[in-house]
């Protein structure tokens, strides 16, 4: 039995899960604008409601976490940046390194804002059908002239059908080189290098092999059902939302 | 145009394929042979010997070289389609094929590519996993499966196509006893239903005592062809483990 990863759809009945994919994207796109130019106590309030909502969707936090390490470390690194990159009044001062209190402040505001935007999209991914986002994302392009939505939204599908399967093989690697004593190498270049090439391999493996099985069972883009019209309790859902980023973003 | 030898019709008719890959080697070399309607054929050989190439041109996922495949008298040049809706695949690595978020979602992808109304859809879908025994597993993640239940999963996906043959690659790979069980219980049954099976495996242990025939490949070229316990005595001459043979007896009667 192979292992889950929490970047991909769990089933739950809850309303979030059953909620039109279409409003979870307009509203996912919605807070993710409204994340970047929200105030501390509006990211203070929105993170409360993405916490809320994890749990209501019974999220596996710790797992999330766990899952999300190599994230945070892209965050440490961006971290770091700001607060070198920032001029202002110093703090701290290790010889040519000057940490000021407002690069502190902006690293802190902007990795926040990331992992935001992060942590919408794994309630989104997780309460979403690749099927559903497949539908939502033809409606979408649909009246876009020269666009093939259907074309594109068969490669949306894909690429989000791919990222449990990427976490698994990462996690294949992972253990079959700590197995062959990989952390003995300090080298990061050679580490890195160790691990990218049979990562992309089994990755492009699997692909192959994915496209092969659709062909055979005679894939095509008539294969994308109609979305049934939105029912009223998902359009008060809508417009509450909506309307609660257009506070955030103006308070 | 359909054939047929002694009252049997000619479901799949291969004229003298040739396979050659773009780096110049020969997967398959011209190699003619029929399959009636409702055999049971398996095609074993060594790595190497050309079964899955041969396999893959069967639902027309490889176009010959040289020759020509017809599929119920259809050739498979120009009717993909066809080819693909009478002839379904069930392939090695159960995994890699598994292309919906729920078990349910998964089987209803043939048929729904088939641009079937969703009635229809839903009514295949649900007969197919019944047909395979997963109705109470609609709705989890086809992740979650066993070993056995996904190739099972995959069946279904290619029952719901309603094809009349079904190819089998390698089903018995990386399965453990209770999913060999499965997978042969369910090849039992589809050959009763009519269904014409073409299983290829390095072990023929498990299928023998079912077949109709047996086909041995080796470099390419079929070298073998005739009754399964006649073949099978010279399957270790083409680097072939010779059967054991104790999975054919009846679910209950089997070692545990």
């Amino acid at each position: 039995m192979a292992s889950m990863t929490i970047f991909q759809y769990s089933i739950g009945k809850t309303m979030v899960h059953s909620l039109d994919t279409r409003f979870k994207l307009v509203l996912v796109a919605l807070a993710s604008i409204t994340v970047l130019h929200a105030s501390a106590w509006a990211l203070l309030v929105m993170s409360g409601g993405v916490m809320g909502l994890g749990w209501y969707i019974r999220l596996p936090l710790f797992s999330a976490a766990k899952e999300l390490r190599f994230f945070f470390m892209l965050l440490l690194m961006v971290f770091a940046a700001r607060v070198l990159a920032t001029p202002g009044e110093p703090l701290v001062q290790f010889g040519f390194l000057v940490l000021g209190k407002r690069g502190l402040m902006e690293g802190a505001i902007v990795c926040w804002r990331f992992l935001l935007v992060v942590c919408m999209g794994l309630v989104f991914i997780s309460t979403t059908r690749v099927s559903e986002i497949k539908r939502s994302a033809a409606w979408f392009f649909k009246p876009v002239p020269g666009v093939p939505e259907k074309r594109i939204a068969i490669m949306l599908g894909l690429i989000v059908r791919f990222i449990p399967v990427i976490f698994e093989k990462a996690g294949e690697v992972t253990a079959a080189q700590h197995a062959r004593c990989i952390g003995r190498r300090k080298n990061p270049f050679f580490r890195l290098k160790a691990f990218i090439i049979p990562l992309l391999r089994g990755i492009f493996n699997d692909a192959g092999k994915l496209a092969i099985a659709m062909e055979a069972r005679c894939y095509s883009e008539q294969g994308i059902r109609r979305i049934a019209p939105a029912p009223k309790r998902d359009w008060i859902v809508l417009i509450a939302g909506g309307s609660l980023c257009v506070v955030a973003w103006v308070a | 145009m359909e054939k047929s030898i002694m009252g049997k019709d000619i479901i799949i008719d291969i004229q003298n394929l040739s396979h050659r890959f773009p780096n110049g080697a020969v997967g398959v070399d011209r190699v003619s042979h029929t399959i009636l309607k409702g055999e049971f054929v398996i095609m074993a050989g060594p790595n190497g010997s050309g079964k899955t190439t041969l396999l893959r041109h069967l639902n027309g996922l490889l176009m010959p070289s040289d020759g020509d495949v017809r599929i119920k008298g259809v050739p498979i040049k120009g009717n993909l389609l066809h080819t693909r809706q009478v002839v379904g695949m069930v392939f090695q690595d159960a995994d890699s094929q598994i292309i919906g978020e729920t078990v349910r979602e998964d089987v209803a992808f043939g048929p729904e590519n088939l641009g079937w109304d969703p009635a229809a859809v839903d009514r295949q879908t649900d007969w197919a996993l019944t047909k395979v025994g997963l109705s109470h597993k609609a709705g989890v993640s086809p992740h979650l499966l066993s070993g056995g239940e996904k190739r099972r999963l995959a069946i279904a996906g290619v029952l719901a196509m309603q094809p009349e043959i079904i190819l089998f690659d390698e089903p018995f790979s990386n399965l453990d006893y209770p999913g060999i069980c499965q997978v042969v219980d369910q090849m039992k049954a589809l050959k009763r239903e009519g269904h014409t099976l073409v299983v290829t495996s390095h072990d023929m242990d498990p299928v023998l005592g079912l077949a109709d025939r047996l086909v041995i490949l080796d470099r390419g070229r079929i070298v073998k062809d005739g009754d399964p316990a006649r073949v099978a005595a010279d399957a270790a001459a083409f680097g072939i483990r010779p059967p054991l043979g104790f999975l054919q007896m009846a679910p209950g009667q089997r070692p545990v």
